[in-house]
């Protein structure tokens, strides 16, 4: 049932990716983005039931690297909608659908890879660990899909495109701008919070709070450049091309985490 | 007959850098006229002009001079390249020259908006008004320019009232307007300054007014001037000392000054961005010459757009108007008709003021002979005398009927030079 229910929102995100495209080219694109929005509504709600289904049947949780990647999938959609509650930016969901469509292909694909954790080390640590975390991480993952309009659109701006050639259905640079304001602003102090909780469950599950694991390496260069991106923003008021670019790095080096240092290298989180 | 030159270039067939080098736009003023008056000559053009009537019309799309001369219009450019102190090979490469129903029709065209960057746009009538009030107070325009520039208002207003072609709101205001939505959130937190107060900077200002913006300030040379603005048009007056300081607290400019180069320079922006701590700039710049800098682009946060950029937005709307521009070129095709109907009569005049005094004359001369004859017959009557010189001027019209006749019809037929020539040797009207 869990495999189906990801195969669903797997299949969902992508029907809403290929709206989103068809809506930025097509005639009608407030009513086919419409219709996307509602595909990753729904499958935003089959995920949230996937996970608390998950949650509920192993109490003692078996971590995937599928469960991994499915959350944070959940809260990329769950920050967007987030966003566009609070902003109405319908096209931030241009970059969250065919991102949320790779994180649960990925987590398909890894279905098989299955290993389970000790049981001591499960518990509200580890929940507010992985929760802030993923949340950071949505949080700049929508940033990076607002940066990547962002430049996009300045460059079109900055070589005098015609006015009848800029893209019509995304927000601008001002919105985008904001967005990756809000993103610098709360996802920095959640994503900083989320590491302190790692490194407390680090020591009780193996007795030290570092021990030069490289996810943990590479967990304090994302605080470094997601500090940066604070500093840049909060402290020196700096906007634009680049927080737009640092948020973009960020969440690069985040998925380089997530994907490359998780799969490949000898780390703890090789889950 | 003096022929009528139009010379000039525009939008289309030179780029903003190229009509900044040729723009005339300091030299309308009546009193800074030294090149094209008929009064005197230049002595550092080989050939001295003998120019009869101009007219100079020079605005932010296209400068153009209309001159009635009987020399060649290379003596024009000549002179043109002098004042700009710039190279005729570059001029000849972009301008256009038109002579007599050409230049007729290409002004009748100009003054009903049909040539202009934005089709159907109205401000190029005020302005082609304004060159022919500054060539009335020079005393450069004669019984041509007059009646030219007179027949072309009339024209646009033709047109403007059978036609569509003014009817859509398109405008570069309007594009400044929509590239500013695409650059800010929220129009209604933006503050506006309007540098230089000329009318195309006004409209695109109303326009921003009626997007919503916060505030609008208005910087001036001419201090009275940004104050009267800032009466009509709602916004707060600023003098040009305190520009920087303005520009640090603006997010949109728009810029329409006189000024004959670049005001808004990389080093003065780099300063007001560090002031605004690097938020976003929009700047419009619709002058001719240009007053931003465009390097201005290059720095961060800043955005600049001048008056060639902008005018993609007519595309929008052209194939609308393009319809009724149609309809308008056929009543300018009619003006031009009636109108080298009335100038062909001028060359008609005289012959027939020729025609009729000869006709007189000889009318005259034949009654004295006659009333002579009848003296000496002894018959010597007054009632007579009006009699007989009636019926002489009576046979005389009539003689002449046919060949007046004959030369109205070669006017309307444009071969009425020729015929006024065979009908002056006919009737021997040159001795």
């Amino acid at each position: 049932m869990l495999v189906t229910l990801s195969l669903l929102s797997l299949f969902l995100c992508a029907l809403a990716t290929f709206l989103f495209y068809i809506g930025i080219k097509g005639k009608q694109p407030a009513s086919v983005q419409k219709k996307a929005i509602c595909c990753l509504a729904v499958s935003f709600i089959l995920l949230s039931f996937l996970l608390c289904v998950g949650a509920i049947r192993d109490m003692d949780i078996y971590v995937l690297r599928s469960w991994y990647l499915i959350p944070l999938a959940w809260s990329l959609l769950l920050i967007a909608f987030i966003i566009y509650y609070k902003l109405r930016y319908t096209t931030i969901f241009v970059f969250v659908a065919p991102l949320c469509f790779i994180l649960l292909l990925s987590a398909l694909i890894f279905l098989h890879q299955e290993k389970p954790m000790d049981n001591l080390v499960v518990g509200p640590v580890l929940v507010v660990h992985l929760s802030l975390v993923f949340a950071s991480i949505g949080i700049m993952g929508v940033a990076a899909g607002a940066g990547c309009l962002f430049l996009w659109q300045e460059n079109l701006l900055k070589n005098k495109t015609k006015l009848m050639n800029l893209p019509k259905n995304i927000p601008s640079l001002g919105a985008l701008d904001k967005v990756n304001h809000i993103a610098a602003r709360f996802g920095f102090p959640l994503y900083a919070i989320g590491l302190i909780f790692g490194f407390i469950w680090a020591y009780m599950a193996w007795g030290r709070l570092f021990s030069f694991d490289p996810k943990e390496i590479i967990s304090l260069l994302i605080l470094a450049l997601y500090g940066f991106l604070f500093y840049e923003r909060e402290v020196r008021g700096t906007n634009g091309r680049k927080t737009a670019k640092l948020a973009l790095i960020v969440f690069a080096v985040a998925m380089f985490s997530i994907f490359v240092v998780n799969t490949f290298l000898p780390t703890h989180h090789s889950f | 007959m003096p022929i009528i030159h139009l010379i000039g270039l525009n939008h289309r067939t030179a780029q903003v850098e190229i009509r900044e080098k040729f723009t005339l736009t300091e030299f309308t003023a009546p009193e800074t006229w030294p090149f094209l008056c008929h009064k005197r000559s230049i002595s550092s053009v080989q050939n001295k002009l003998a120019v009869k009537e101009s007219l100079i019309l020079s605005t932010c799309n296209r400068v153009e001079m209309i001159v009635v001369y009987d020399g060649d219009y290379e003596d024009l450019l000549k002179v043109w390249c002098e004042v700009r102190g710039a190279d005729i090979n570059e001029l000849r490469a972009c301008m256009y020259h038109y002579e007599d129903e050409d230049a007729i029709r290409h002004l009748f065209r100009v003054a009903s908006s049909l040539d202009s960057l934005v089709l159907g746009e109205p401000q190029i009538l005020g302005q082609l008004k304004a060159a022919y009030r500054l060539s009335v107070q020079a005393g450069h325009a004669g019984l041509l320019i007059n009646r030219l520039l007179h027949k072309a208002f009339s024209v646009a207003k033709r047109v403007r009232s059978e036609t569509a072609v003014a009817s859509s709101a398109v405008s570069i205001s309007y594009a400044a307007v929509e590239l500013a939505k695409r650059i800010f959130d929220n129009m209604g937190e933006n503050k506006a300054l309007l540098l230089g107060a000329g009318e195309m900077a006004e409209l695109a200002a109303m326009h921003l007014m009626n997007g919503g913006i916060k505030e609008l300030k208005i910087v001036n040379r001419t201090f009275a001037r940004a104050e009267e603005l800032a009466r009509k048009i709602g916004g707060e007056a600023f003098s040009f000392e305190v520009l920087e300081e303005c520009l640090a607290d603006t997010d949109i400019m728009i810029s329409s000054t006189g000024a004959m180069e670049a005001i808004i320079r990389p080093d003065l922006m780099q300063r007001v961005m560090q002031k605004r701590k690097k938020r976003p700039m929009f700047l419009i710049d619709i002058a001719m010459p240009r007053d931003i800098d465009p390097a201005v682009n290059n720095l961060d946060n800043v955005y600049v757009y001048d008056i060639d950029d902008l005018k993609e937005v007519v595309e929008e709307n052209l194939a609308n108007r393009k319809q009724e521009a149609t309809k308008a070129g056929q009543i300018v095709d009619e003006e031009v008709k009636a109108f080298e109907f009335w100038r062909g009569s001028l060359t008609l005049k005289p012959t027939i003021l020729d025609i009729e005094n000869k006709g007189n004359k000889i009318a005259e001369e034949e009654v004295a002979k006659t009333l002579k004859n009848l003296e000496h017959l002894g018959i010597n009557n007054a009632e007579l005398h009006d009699v007989l010189e009636k019926m002489a001027h009576a046979i005389v019209k009539k003689c002449h009927h046919a060949p007046l006749e004959f030369l109205h019809n070669s006017y309307k037929h444009h071969n009425g030079e020729q015929n006024t020539g065979i009908v002056r040797n006919i009737l021997k009207l040159d001795g």
